[in-house]
């Protein structure tokens, strides 16, 4: 019993930690863009399933690609934002892939499980992709247009299903 | 109800009120609660406070570190969450920039910079530590640099490297677009054994 009450105590104290650094902020404003429009850099991740994914294999579509983890609060606070975006943009062939920077695949499930998202989730576990992009905090999120180039950024979290930014990102469709 | 039901109830709900307590205070300038750093101005906006040693060594066994690395972090790190952005979300107002190696640490009648992502390095080289568990340590601390759009803004944790229990000041310097600008924030305090 000892045993279970300190697991169970670390855990807690470790969700506080997350809890208590951001008040929960999500902006419906802050798509940037992106100085020099540079060609993102291509990556090869696995997903969930194990299968590798590749940016370049959604070259000609809007791609909307997000740097997170699960213990960052930020980005835990706008992941329902990014489920409700995705179940907009599915279908209007836009992609979001949600790149987890560091390994741990257990609690990835986990969380996607709780939080039942449906979207591509892919692992960096050494972070390599994550070091190759011009982000330096998580979240970082950054929209790539048919040309493979990126066009917008958002450092912070965000309400991705905000109307203004779902037209944003519809106005990059070819 | 089992005892490990209860247990879970209360930990939760503990939860709900320290999440609660921590969103109500907000857009308040200086010292707003115990130990807790708030303040906005020229373009900043920032919130701090110092993470208790049982927080520390809950979120980075979490994260996969082991006992001799997370003693080095409550011994030395002197580790604040912190959440740090552009005030503004006028799409025309200047970039707010911030460089670490700018900031100064002022304690016992000296000066010192704060210890980046870097700056630990040879520590977890010393220590053996795994790529997974220096993976969550540098995206956890807040970035050395960062240029923030109307809205941005970025959490991670900063670490002053100093004992525990130390009383410091914190200056932290930024640029709205061309202009410098600093805020001195005193009385700051390591958390303590």
């Amino acid at each position: 019993m000892k045993r279970f009450l300190f697991s169970v105590a670390v855990m807690f104290l470790g969700l506080v930690v997350l809890a208590l650094p951001v008040q929960a902020e999500l902006s419906k404003e802050g798509l940037h863009v992106m100085e020099g429009q540079p060609v993102a850099p291509d990556f090869a991740l696995k997903n969930l399933d194990g299968e590798i994914q590749r940016l370049s294999d959604f070259k000609g579509k809007v791609v909307i690609v997000n740097f997170w983890a699960t213990w960052c609060p930020p980005c835990r606070a706008e992941m329902p934002s990014m489920q409700r975006a995705w179940n907009e943009i599915q279908d209007k062939g836009v992609v979001m892939l949600a790149v987890h920077v560091g390994g741990n695949e257990d609690k990835i499930w986990s969380f996607v499980g709780d939080y039942d998202l449906d979207f591509p989730v892919l692992i960096d576990p050494k972070s390599k992709v994550a070091d190759a992009w011009p982000m330096k905090g998580l979240p970082s999120t950054f929209v790539i247009d048919p040309e493979g180039r990126i066009v917008y950024r958002a450092i912070g979290a965000r309400e991705w299903d905000d109307p203004a930014i779902l037209n944003s990102i519809y106005a990059l469709k070819p | 109800m089992s005892f490990k039901a209860i247990f879970l109830r209360v930990a939760f709900l503990f939860s709900a009120l320290v999440l609660t307590s921590a969103s109500a205070s907000s857009q308040e300038t200086g010292l707003d609660g115990p130990g807790v750093f708030r303040w906005q101005g020229d373009g900043l906006r920032l919130e701090t406070a110092a993470l208790v040693h049982d927080q520390v060594r809950g979120f980075f066994i979490g994260r996969g570190f082991d006992a001799k690395g997370v003693d080095v972090l409550v011994n030395e790190a002197c580790l604040f969450r912190s959440a740090i952005g552009n005030a503004s979300t006028d799409p025309a107002a200047p970039d707010i920039t911030i460089d670490q190696s700018e900031w100064r640490i002022f304690v016992n009648g000296g000066e010192r910079e704060l210890r980046t992502r870097s700056d630990w390095d040879p520590v977890w080289d010393r220590l053996n530590v795994g790529i997974e568990q220096r993976v969550a340590f540098k995206w956890a601390l807040f970035p050395p640099e960062q240029q923030f759009k109307p809205t941005d803004y970025n959490w991670g944790m900063l670490t002053f490297g100093l004992p525990p229990g130390t009383r410091f000041d914190l200056e932290v310097v930024w640029h709205e677009g061309d202009h410098k600008r600093s805020k001195r924030f005193e009385g700051m305090e390591c958390a303590k054994q």
